[in-house]
């Protein structure tokens, strides 16, 4: 096997906390090299948007949301958004291998249930592709990175001709994007009352889950707050 | 999309976006086989798609794809004259005149000459021929570096439409006579070329290397022509040409007439640890004389120590950097070393070859390690002496003890000096 972002042939490290715990982090895909790079969103992070930072406050982005009215997400993200990160995306979401789920599928499955439980949350809903976009890319990139649950309800869906990849958008234009989404039918009966975790694989600005979660909770969800891979 | 884009190319298009009208369908898998790379190994995607494994890295190609192609058309406008004002050697005038025979009758061939030789300029009467004659051409060579350092001569050279393709390019592509590449990229053609040049056949990662021979294969027009060059023959293409399937030219004295200079071995068997007093004298000596150098290490890992270890005989005074195939600066080194701004770079074996740069001395540190094949060991020295002004200079090989691999690169630059002056006679 070679490391799938380097190429480099992988050595099956022998080390202590593999020997004691026999788990290794994505395992037999990357090579430690490559997966050094990947950092961390330690304790500390805007309890607005899950971003690394000294403080534990509002973000200067996430004040803006707020003055704009919109209940905050709450984001939990797991790694920053760096240049290694970014490769894996590229790699991950836009050549679309496939196999490169598997990085952190393990991870994130075991946050977001630990999400639910702890906050109680009632449904689980992850932010969809276009049908466009399936077509070509064949995978949703954001679905095996939720556990197996009851609770996992496709809920929302892209409108037609309506295009949620903005990475190739400047942040202004991002920020002025319109509603992208719709529900799907008999969400209405499933959301009333209740609380959602809605999950992506990048919160960049913001605009796609404020979006995802206008719509829910105007369709009469209590509460929306969300998870990301990376921030 | 654009006609003329497609000419000749293999292009994945998603099925579920409509065909774009006189573009012809092509299937991505025929026989369980990647249609492109002719590979079999493949990774699932979810509702029992699949996408190719063997190819990825040139752009993933999924059940979910097609490959549009429109025959290539050789739709070109007519080319003015060669710029190219230069002279040819007597010896590399004879060697082009039989180069170009071999292609009027329709013959592959190989192109067997020295290091140095001058086998680009010996190249130009072809292509002025064979560009007048509207053939699409492939010039491709295994490395990005070489690739980069042809491009501004033959675009110096000629007046046409030509294109560079590489790896990590961002231009968008464009349909054009004369193609530059790296042999990887071969893959996205389809029956495209007239004439297919490939550089540098011995090299990684093309020996050997069954898809991209495939990808060759593919690549050209069924009645197109190769013209493989290489300076080391490997004993596959020699027996092609016993079997008289390859014409064989060949072209053993380097242009300016003097010998290809010889590895001088060194015995330092803990090189890496610190670097004999012979060799460091050397550097400072080469540092006098502002002669820059390159240092050759076998391993990526080597290369900090070394290049510091260089730096302390220098006294610090000489201006260096290390270069590695990942080095996102890799290219802007090379250009920098180029330049004159640097006094000598620290490397792996990727700038073995290709690279031209007046005066240039050769330090090969652990030359005896197996990432150094005897081909490698022979274009290192080939990097020394390329010049009509300087057409000699040191080649310097560290090793920690006696290797097969030195004493037979030592032996094939003998072979091939003596084999020169045999014919200078």
């Amino acid at each position: 096997m070679n490391c799938l972002l380097c190429a480099e042939p992988l050595v099956e490290e022998q080390s202590l906390f593999y020997l004691l715990t026999g788990y290794r982090p994505g395992k037999g895909l990357l090579c430690p090299i490559c997966l050094k790079q990947f950092q961390k969103i330690g304790p500390v992070s805007c309890p607005g948007c899950g971003r690394i930072q000294d403080e534990w406050r509002l973000c200067q982005d996430c004040e803006r949301w707020k003055h704009q009215g919109q209940a905050l997400l709450e984001n939990q993200a797991l790694y920053q958004y760096n240049q290694q990160m970014k490769d894996y995306m590229a790699r991950y979401k836009f050549i679309g291998d496939y196999r490169l789920r598997r990085v952190f599928a393990q991870e994130m499955r075991g946050a977001v249930g630990k999400k639910m439980q702890e906050e109680r949350l009632d449904l689980l809903v992850p932010i969809p592709i276009s049908t466009e976009r399936m077509g070509s890319r064949g995978f949703n990139q954001v679905l095996p990175l939720l556990p197996k649950s009851k609770r996992m309800e496709e809920l929302l869906a892209v409108l037609p001709g309506k295009r949620i990849d903005q990475s190739a958008l400047k942040r202004a234009d991002r920020l002025r994007s319109r509603q992208p989404f719709e529900l799907v039918e008999g969400a209405k009966t499933l959301l009333a009352g209740r609380s959602v975790l809605l999950v992506d694989d990048v919160y960049t600005t913001g605009r796609t889950l404020y979006h995802a979660a206008h719509l829910l909770l105007e369709a009469g969800a209590t509460r929306v707050c969300s998870l990301t891979l990376a921030r | 999309m654009e006609h003329e884009n497609l000419y000749g190319r293999l292009h994945t298009w998603p099925k579920n976006r409509p065909v774009p009208e006189g573009a012809q369908v092509l299937p991505v898998r025929v026989n369980g086989r990647c249609f492109r790379c002719a590979g079999r190994r493949k990774a699932l995607l979810p509702h029992g798609q699949s996408y190719c494994l063997d190819c990825l890295m040139i752009g993933r190609v999924s059940s979910l794809d097609c490959f549009l192609t429109i025959p290539e058309a050789n739709d070109f406008a007519q080319l003015r004259q060669m710029r190219w004002q230069g002279q040819l050697t007597e010896r590399q005038q004879e060697a082009s005149a039989a180069l170009l025979e071999n292609l009027k009758a329709g013959r592959d061939q190989l192109l067997f000459a020295v290091t140095g030789a001058g086998k680009t300029e010996m190249l130009f009467p072809i292509l002025d021929w064979a560009l007048d004659q509207r053939m699409r051409i492939a010039f491709v060579a295994p490395r990005v570096d070489v690739v980069l350092e042809l491009a501004p001569r033959i675009q110096a050279a000629f007046e046409v439409t030509m294109q560079v393709l590489y790896g990590d390019q961002v231009a968008p592509y464009q349909y054009s006579q004369l193609v530059l590449a790296t042999t990887h990229q071969l893959m996205r053609f389809y029956r495209a070329f007239d004439l297919v040049i490939i550089d540098e056949v011995d090299a990684f990662p093309y020996r050997g290397n069954k898809t991209l021979e495939r990808a060759i294969q593919q690549a050209k027009k069924e009645q197109g022509r190769l013209l493989w060059m290489t300076a080391t023959a490997s004993p596959a293409m020699l027996r092609a040409v016993k079997k008289q399937k390859l014409i064989l030219v060949s072209l053993p004295a380097r242009f300016h007439g003097g010998p290809l200079p010889n590895l001088q071995v060194v015995y330092a068997p803990n090189w890496s640890k610190r670097l004999p007093g012979k060799i460091e004298k050397r550097l400072r000596q080469w540092l006098k004389e502002q002669k820059p150098f390159f240092v050759f290490v076998p391993k990526v890992a080597d290369l900090e120590r070394v290049c510091q270890h260089v730096q302390r005989a220098l006294g610090n005074e000489g201006k260096g950097e290390t270069v590695h195939a990942k080095d996102p600066n890799r290219l802007g080194k090379v250009a920098k070393m180029r330049a004159g701004d640097f006094d000598f770079l620290v490397t792996t074996t990727i700038l073995e070859r290709g690279v031209t740069l007046s005066n240039l001395q050769v330090l090969i540190l652990g030359a005896d390690d197996p990432t150094f094949t005897r081909e490698a060991l022979v274009q290192m020295a080939g990097r020394v002496g390329r010049d009509k002004n300087h057409s000699d200079g040191d080649v310097l090989a560290v090793v920690s003890g006696p290797s097969r691999r030195v004493k037979a690169a030592q032996k094939e630059i003998r072979l091939v000096n003596e084999r020169a002056e045999r014919r200078h006679r």
